[in-house]
């Protein structure tokens, strides 16, 4: 009830400010719209819905979540497996991927994958499997809520009776060589942003690590190691009720979720698998404040994509207020909003440069997800090749310049309130609802019910310029490890310019095709 | 949420209700199964606005689409109108630089815009209360854009490095823009709708403020709003401040000559590039012919593909795999262009792959479409992924407003919300293998490919060979 009189004394304000700008509207109808500061909306007015969803837990250790909604058409069905990839030694690491994907392609109860298909298509089933960020499979479907028992009916099949052709795994082999193959062509952004990325995480992680492995795990060299016994080995590890969760969403009835309660009731209950996230953890060990740096030249590149990044080991796990304060500096840095020269970051890369089309930062607080010990400001941009040196030589200053001398009060203010409202520009539906909290919750966290509101709440706190620039002081002096990729092709006298920079040391120039060759 | 929405406007647009011109506004469906509606209107300078009144969330968006596409260009103004775009960011008369994004980020919304061959786009999607400002905030930009030194010149940075993104640093990009300038030449659609690399360096600025001139027109812009709002009263808002926009299209597209479509026919261009995987492409040229056939194509065509799927052996992607004739296949209508819409199957081959193999192998298939009944099966397939299809869009204002987009926009149709059922529940079988036969006939195609080098002469120096 206060709330509502709160929000109704918040609307006549608002009123009565678009009166008087009426009145005056024939005065400065002529003159353009020009920013001055940012509106803050009165979000405080707003009666967030609560996210109201549901556990059961279902005995022998699975969790069954819910969060219906009767005025959708569909339901959304996701099974999250207790096992994870980060549990598995490397070697195991590619099969279980081939396990992920032959739950569907390998066929299951009396169907082929060339019969689900088509009953899919008949029948407008969406379904798939996948691993997500915790190295877990995923098994997911939606449908027309009327569809349910059908989508209950694939997931029984899959989960207690896959059949794992032999002949599925040799296409998926083929396939899986095919992708690798379209990857090494490495001609759009997406490929070659892949590469430059894994490059990153060999100078930081060093070679052995699981993400430096990530394009080599593709690789034919181990996808044709992968065999059908081992596949069924890690299906039996997974099949387990015990730390199984479930999440069900949209319109779906009472009979269906009994249902489903009861399919996961049925399903072995073994003893918990234990895994950590990422148990290599250790970052490249710093020998000097230089810049590590390695050049992947690509002769037929004209334009660079270069990845700068800043690693962070001694920050320890960021409190609810440090993760705003990272959210707001990111945002000064480098605007998600689209917004081109009103960041730090684009204004030098783009608006006053010219250099760089889409240049983007942001901070990393989970690069080894989701322990968040080791955290990183990833500077990402391009450059024409003939101007390398001064891109990176731009990017680096605007860095330290941005650390060094801080930030106004006015931008702290313009930041925080452009993010705050932007939170209540969010479409929100049951699914992606559901998805939000799936993810909090498999991270480990305890969800709030009104995620937005929270948030709104702890960025509001951030009203002090003088704590910010604390934080910005504390990076700078973290002595993090810094590193350099560059994927395109610099000619000698821009790697000379490039390397004579005395922050800068380089430490291995590859040719892209002696790359290709390596795998 | 509803009831905060609703209570929120209904007040808001109290004051400006009297404003609001009395027009009756044309109503339609949107997708079958949601109760969402669309209110169109024409403003009496041409303006079309479409409003989508949806109180599920305090959010709001504009969308404007115009028929300013890079078929709008001429040969030395290549890329003007993706350049303009970029400039619709820049600067309007009297605002500062920049001031477009930073009063939309001011209230939290989010835009951004593309440009196509047959339009370029602009959306912008923001908490609704700023419905207001970002009307008058456009409205600048529409109608009173600044184009100016020094931020034409310095537009021109970005842009070529954008090219240098999506096109010089890609070999299939690369080796696409000279197969392009081949098999469409002598049309707009010769050139990539970035522009040469010549062209973008060399843009003048009066070429920018004739192309403005010319093409942002209110007569040639649909505006589609969608949010907690009434349709009159986003009507009358709408009036406000676009209400004063002049301008007329004048400009009227030439006609393709017929030879267009027949003069490749059986033709093969195929070039290579530093690439592993082999691409090829086969283009059933059609034109766009009157605008009642756009729905009943496109319909056609999803029908067709259901039925070169359903196959015991799976669908035909899957059976050029397991037949190791491809790594990947598509097939689809280019309904969004304006005076041709081709019909492509496109093929991804390894190296060792021989892509005649798999040209025997679809057009063996087309035949056997063309020879199998048209079953209820198929029929409630489709159907039914319609129905999956709506239901997806219902859930997001943002969606719906797409989907009026396609409808109005690209199918010339605004009530075109349940057609593709009807259309599939009374198909005529003998009218739709007649257009098997006439769109993808075994002889009305020609073929362009991009192989691994070595395999044919370099894209780089690749000619017509008449």
């Amino acid at each position: 009830m206060t709330m509502k009189l709160k929000f109704f004394i918040s609307l006549v304000s608002l009123l009565l400010a678009a009166k008087t700008n009426a009145q005056q509207s024939d005065l400065q109808s002529k003159r353009p719209l020009v920013f001055s500061k940012p509106v803050p909306l009165n979000w405080q007015s707003v009666p967030f819905q609560s996210i109201n969803y549901n556990l059961k837990s279902i005995d022998g250790g699975a969790s069954l979540y819910s969060l219906p909604s009767k005025s959708v058409l569909k339901f959304s069905l996701k099974v999250v497996l207790p096992d994870s990839i980060f549990s598995l030694s490397p070697q195991e690491r590619t099969s279980y991927g081939a396990l992920s994907d032959l739950l569907i392609l390998g066929g299951f109860g009396q169907l082929t994958f060339e019969q689900i298909q088509n009953f899919l298509s008949v029948n407008g089933i969406n379904l798939n499997t996948y691993i997500n960020q915790q190295g877990r499979i995923v098994l997911s479907a939606n449908a027309l809520s009327g569809d349910f028992d059908l989508v209950l009916g694939l997931i029984q099949q899959m989960l207690f009776s896959p059949k794992f052709d032999k002949s599925a795994l040799d296409i998926w082999k083929q396939e899986s060589n095919d992708d690798f193959t379209n990857l090494m062509d490495a001609n759009t952004l997406e490929k070659q942003m892949r590469i430059v990325d894994n490059q990153a995480n060999i100078l930081a992680l060093g070679e052995n690590h699981y993400f430096s492995n990530s394009i080599k795990r593709t690789s034919p060299a181990e996808i044709n190691k992968v065999t059908n016994e081992k596949i069924k080995q890690l299906y039996k590890r997974a099949f387990n009720r015990n730390g199984l969760s479930v999440w069900i969403a949209g319109n779906y009835s009472e009979k269906n979720f009994s249902s489903l309660q009861q399919l996961i009731s049925q399903i072995p209950e073994n003893l918990p698998q234990v895994y950590t996230w990422l148990p290599e953890r250790t970052l490249t060990k710093k020998k000097d404040n230089k810049i590590s740096t390695i050049i992947l030249k690509k002769s037929d590149m004209t334009q660079a994509n270069v990845t700068m990044r800043y690693y962070f080991s001694n920050f320890g796990q960021l409190n609810k207020i440090e993760e705003a304060q990272m959210m707001l500096i990111s945002e000064i840095f480098s605007s998600t909003g689209g917004v081109v020269g009103n960041d730090r970051f684009t204004k030098a890369m783009r608006a006053d440069s010219g250099i760089s089309y889409s240049p983007h930062a942001y901070f990393n607080a989970r690069v080894l997800f989701p322990n968040t010990n080791l955290s990183a400001f990833q500077l990402n941009f391009q450059s024409p090749n003939e101007r390398l040196a001064e891109a990176v030589a731009i990017a680096k200053k605007t860095w330290s310049t941005f650390l060094s001398k801080g930030i106004s009060q006015d931008e702290l203010d313009v930041a925080r309130t452009a993010l705050m409202n932007r939170l209540l520009a969010s479409e929100e539906t049951i699914f992606n609802q559901s998805d939000d909290i799936m993810g909090q919750i498999l991270r480990g966290k305890v969800p709030y019910n009104n995620p937005i509101e929270f948030t709104l709440v702890s960025l509001d706190q951030l009203r002090d310029v003088t704590k910010i620039n604390s934080v910005l002081k504390m990076l700078e002096s973290s002595n993090p490890l810094p590193t350099l990729v560059v994927m395109g092709n610099p000619d000698a006298k821009q790697l000379s310019l490039l390397t004579k920079e005395s922050d800068i040391n380089l430490l291995k120039e590859l040719d892209f095709n002696a790359y290709v060759k390596s795998f | 949420m509803l009831k905060k929405c609703s209570i929120v406007f209904a007040l808001l647009f109290s004051n400006i209700a009297n404003a609001a011109a009395q027009s009756n506004a044309d109503v339609a469906d949107i997708v079958m199964g949601s109760t969402n509606k669309a209110y169109k209107y024409t403003l009496s300078n041409g303006l079309k606005l479409i409003v989508v009144p949806d109180t599920r969330n305090p959010l709001a968006t504009l969308h404007f689409i115009l028929d300013a596409g890079s078929d709008r260009e001429t040969p030395g103004t290549t890329g003007l109108a993706h350049f303009f775009e970029h400039m619709m960011f820049r600067k309007s008369m009297g605002a500062p630089e920049g001031n477009y994004d930073r009063v939309l980020n001011s209230f939290g919304g989010t835009g951004n815009a593309g440009t196509s061959d047959s339009f370029v786009t602009f959306y912008s999607s923001f908490p609704a209360p700023a419905i207001e400002t970002m009307l008058k905030l456009e409205a600048d930009r529409f109608t009173n854009l600044d184009i100016t030194e020094p931020y034409f010149s310095t537009e021109k940075g970005a842009v070529i490095s954008e090219r240098k993104l999506r096109v010089e640093n890609d070999p299939v990009q690369r080796s696409h823009e000279i197969l392009r300038s081949i098999v469409q030449r002598g049309t707009p659609m010769e050139w990539m709708t970035i522009g040469s690399k010549a062209d973008v360096e060399n843009m003048s600025l009066a070429a920018a403020k004739q192309f403005y001139k010319d093409y942002y027109t209110p007569d040639n812009t649909l505006l589609v709003l969608g949010g907690p709002f009434k349709p009159q009263q986003a009507l009358a808002m709408v009036e406000k401040y676009f209400g004063t926009w002049q301008g007329k299209l004048t400009k009227k597209r030439t006609p393709y000559l017929a030879s267009y479509f027949t003069r490749d026919l059986g033709k093969s261009f195929v070039c290579s590039a530093p690439v592993l995987t082999k691409r090829y492409q086969i283009t059933y040229p059609a034109p766009s012919k009157n605008k009642d056939d756009a729905i009943e194509n496109l319909i056609y065509s999803t029908l067709f593909q259901a039925m070169l799927d359903d196959h015991l052996e799976g669908t035909f992607n899957r059976r050029l795999v397991k037949l190791q004739l491809a790594t990947e296949f598509n097939f689809y209508k280019m309904y969004w262009l304006n005076e041709t819409q081709p019909y492509l199957a496109s093929f991804a081959l390894s190296k060792n792959q021989d892509f005649e193999k798999a040209k025997e192998f679809w057009l063996k298939n087309v035949q056997e479409v063309l020879n199998k009944p048209v079953t209820t099966k198929i029929k409630n397939q489709v159907i039914k992924q319609m129905a999956v299809s709506n239901a997806e869009s219902a859930e997001l204002m943002t969606s719906l407003v797409n989907t009026v987009i396609d409808n109005t926009f690209f199918l010339h149709n605004f009530k075109a919300a349940g057609k593709g059922e009807e259309m599939i529940k009374r198909l005529d079988d003998k009218k739709f293998k007649s257009w098997i036969k006439t769109n993808l006939n075994e002889k009305n195609f020609y073929v362009t490919g991009i192989v691994p080098t070595g395999d044919a002469t370099p894209c780089t120096n690749f000619k017509l060979q008449e």
